[in-house]
């Protein structure tokens, strides 16, 4: 019931506190505009995609569909659940709870509601996406609450290595930073393997609901360990060192960033820097992406299919690594006061933001194009047509991300509520290649960002709050 | 050099800046004391443009800062409390990039990095991370990064706190030579003797309003023989 009480006090204050009364009256509208495209998202376009399959290819059809939806998303849940655990465990924000006098039974199921939260956000959706559209692919209630479940046990799963990596890299081991990478890796490729196999999967009562109730109790188990243990040992909560991390190739980085302009060069390869030297949680996306990719490709039999990947892979390296070139690097309200010291005009900061996230891009796309003429040919219309779209596409995603992100500038302790709206976002954006006609409000809201987002940059107040 | 006028800034309900002018000569050295949450950093980050005000002009050399930020923040170099900096840059980066983005580059840049580094006492650290550094060590960045493009107008706010002895002397020691050259200080502190020190000009804020403004001289002889600066602070927050 305390730890109830605790979770609900925490999450009311950050209504109260910041939906209520920081917002101004166009944050708010522009807030009710996306909740309102969103549901008309899953009201109409699925709905008539899915039915419009059914009439027109049939159930078959239909369920290929739904395995694709269900494919990215298996992909993009142990992201978002490996970034959760590491957000539970931030070093500040477990000192300031671990100093107070709050037994551990309380402090580990609060963090588990934490972790909960997306889930509950998500809940809504899968239903509403039986009826939408799992319906018409002939999956029972009873299949697709098992589904549900299922998912919602791999999340749970990938918390929970999260979780234990993240106690690991509290240890004082050297070579703590490799058996991240390793098993992280490893995670992330077994996810694809599932993907891959996801029709071949019998959703059974007893795989759908061990998995996640074991897994629950694995974190919770996990948790109420830490928190024992940074009890009786406060020094394991001493961030680690940096060292280590400084360790960057000055080549690797100049070629990377060798197709973005002279003027940007300076802001684009401090945020490089930065990127490469967190290598944890960005690099090692970047690699799985292009592991998929090539596999996606070569795996491909006909060409139609290769694109898909591309197209898939690419836009989701855009909303990725946008995340990352404003979440992290300028994250902090703080940071964005060195650029506002500075004498830099908003639309060289914006470029240099967008160049940040889409150098990555530029290079996917030349490895995809590659492989895919290696193995299809060259095929000059469809590669335009891919390359066409992940350059709107991307163009958006990252203007998006940027308008979100500097929400949180202000007031930074409330970037959670930010990160929730994101993978609401990551859902619609990554089922866009379902419905292409969606693409274009997603376009215009995107576009209508980068104005916003030109106008904020200067704007918003730097507070340390 | 700085023009303030009528400045008022709301957090909430809090009044930060109550109706504040000011105006500051070129080539001025001056102290911005006050109690906690008295509104220093706030007029600080007002003059930067980081905090904008509910209403009231902020002009620098003549540019409305809002209007012109660029060129103003051009003139500009500021410090502020707590240091900001990108941990996974080393010291030597982050001033390589501040430096570049001031307009700075090749042997000049590098040379005036090499002369701060000396200055304060980081020649040995400025090829390690800035997260692996102490506070006292941000801070001196944070300063060398405010000085390294030699700007007309100089804010630091508590520029002093967190710094080792050695160091505030030979900060001092600059800051008085900046002084000399013509460079506009304004430095908030809550150190009296130093402010009493260094500053040709004494600003007093508090809750947000201007309590206090003179010379140190004029401040003394107000005040009668044998007051300081500690004194009159007390007297004029408690009025």
């Amino acid at each position: 019931m305390n730890c109830l009480l605790t979770f609900l006090w925490r999450y009311t204050r950050v209504v109260k506190n910041y939906v209520l009364k920081r917002l101004d009256l166009v944050t708010r509208i522009e807030i009710v505009l996306f909740f309102g495209f969103l549901l008309f998202y899953c009201l109409f376009a699925w709905n008539r995609e899915f039915s419009w399959t059914l009439k027109i290819k049939g159930q078959v059809e239909v369920w290929q569909k739904f395995v694709l939806f269900c494919r990215f998303f298996i992909l993009f849940l142990p992201v978002t659940a490996f970034t959760m655990a590491g957000k539970r465990l931030r070093t500040r924000a477990n000192d300031i709870l671990l100093a107070l006098p709050v037994p551990g039974k309380i402090l580990a199921s609060e963090r588990l509601l934490d972790l909960v939260l997306p889930l509950a956000l998500f809940y809504p959706l899968w239903l509403a996406l039986y009826f939408l559209f799992a319906r018409y692919a002939a999956l029972t209630p009873g299949s697709f609450v098992l589904l549900a479940f299922a998912l919602t046990g791999w999340y749970f799963f990938a918390v929970f290595t999260g979780l234990l990596l993240f106690i690991v890299l509290r240890l004082p081991h050297k070579l703590t930073d490799l058996f991240i990478v390793v098993v992280m890796a490893a995670v992330l490729l077994f996810t694809v393997i599932l993907a891959g196999h996801i029709q071949t999967i019998n959703w059974q009562w007893l795989y759908a609901l061990v998995l996640p109730t074991l897994t629950i109790i694995a974190v919770y188990t996990g948790l109420r360990i830490l928190t024992a243990t940074v009890a009786k040992c406060p020094e394991r909560l001493a961030p680690q060192q940096a060292k280590a991390r400084l360790l960057t190739s000055k080549l690797l980085l100049q070629i990377f960033t060798l197709p973005t302009p002279r003027r940007l060069v300076a802001l684009v390869v401090k945020d490089c820097t930065f990127t490469f030297r967190n290598y944890k949680s960005f690099i090692m996306i970047f690699l799985a992406l292009l592991i998929i990719l090539v596999i996606g490709i070569a795996k491909s039999s006909q060409a139609h299919d290769g694109i898909q990947w591309f197209l898939s892979i690419n836009i989701a390296a855009a909303w990725i690594l946008a995340n990352a070139a404003f979440r992290f690097v300028d994250q902090r309200a703080e940071s964005l006061a060195i650029i506002r010291s500075l004498p830099i005009k908003p639309v060289t900061y914006w470029w240099a933001k967008f160049w940040q996230a889409f150098l990555p891009v530029v290079w996917l796309v030349i490895a995809g194009t590659i492989i895919f003429i290696l193995k299809f040919g060259f095929t000059e219309l469809a590669l335009y047509e891919s390359i066409t779209a992940i350059l709107f596409i991307a163009f958006t995603l990252i203007f998006m991300q940027t308008n979100f992100a500097l929400y949180s500038y202000p007031y930074p302790r409330y970037a959670v509520l930010w990160y929730n709206l994101y993978l609401i976002l990551a859902v619609a954006f990554f089922t866009v290649l379902l419905s292409p006609l969606i693409t274009i409000g997603f376009l215009l809201f995107g576009y209508g960002a980068i104005f916003l987002v030109l106008k904020r940059i200067n704007n918003v107040e730097i507070i340390n709050d | 050099m700085i023009d303030i006028k009528n400045l008022c800034k709301d957090y909430d309900t809090v009044r930060a800046l109550d109706d504040l002018s000011l105006h500051i000569d070129k080539g001025e050295f001056i102290g911005l004391i006050g109690p906690n949450g008295a509104g220093k950093t706030t007029l600080l980050k007002a003059l930067m443009g980081l905090v904008r005000p509910e209403s009231g002009a902020i002009a620098i050399n003549g540019m409305n800062i809002w209007e012109k930020p660029v060129e103003t923040r051009q003139l500009t170099g500021y410090s502020p409390e707590p240091p900001v900096l990108y941990d996974y840059l080393t010291g030597y980066e982050y001033l390589q990039f501040t430096g570049r983005m001031r307009g700075m580059n090749g042997k000049n840049l590098g040379d005036r990095i090499a002369d701060l580094m000396q200055e304060f006492a980081l020649q040995d650290k400025a090829a390690e991370l800035i997260a692996d550094y102490s506070h006292g060590m941000k801070k001196k960045i944070a300063i060398a990064a405010a000085l390294l493009a030699e700007p007309l107008l100089l804010l630091l706010d508590e520029p002093t706190g967190g710094l080792d002895p050695e160091i505030i002397f030979s900060l001092k020691k600059l800051l008085v030579k900046l002084h000399g050259q013509g460079t506009t200080i304004v430095f908030s502190s809550h150190i009296l003797e130093t402010v009493e020190k260094l500053c040709s000009r004494v600003v007093m804020i508090n809750k947000g309003r201007l309590v206090a403004d003179d010379s140190i001289t004029n401040l003394y002889q107000h005040y009668g023989n044998g007051a300081t600066l500690e004194d009159i602070f007390i007297a004029r927050v408690k009025n």
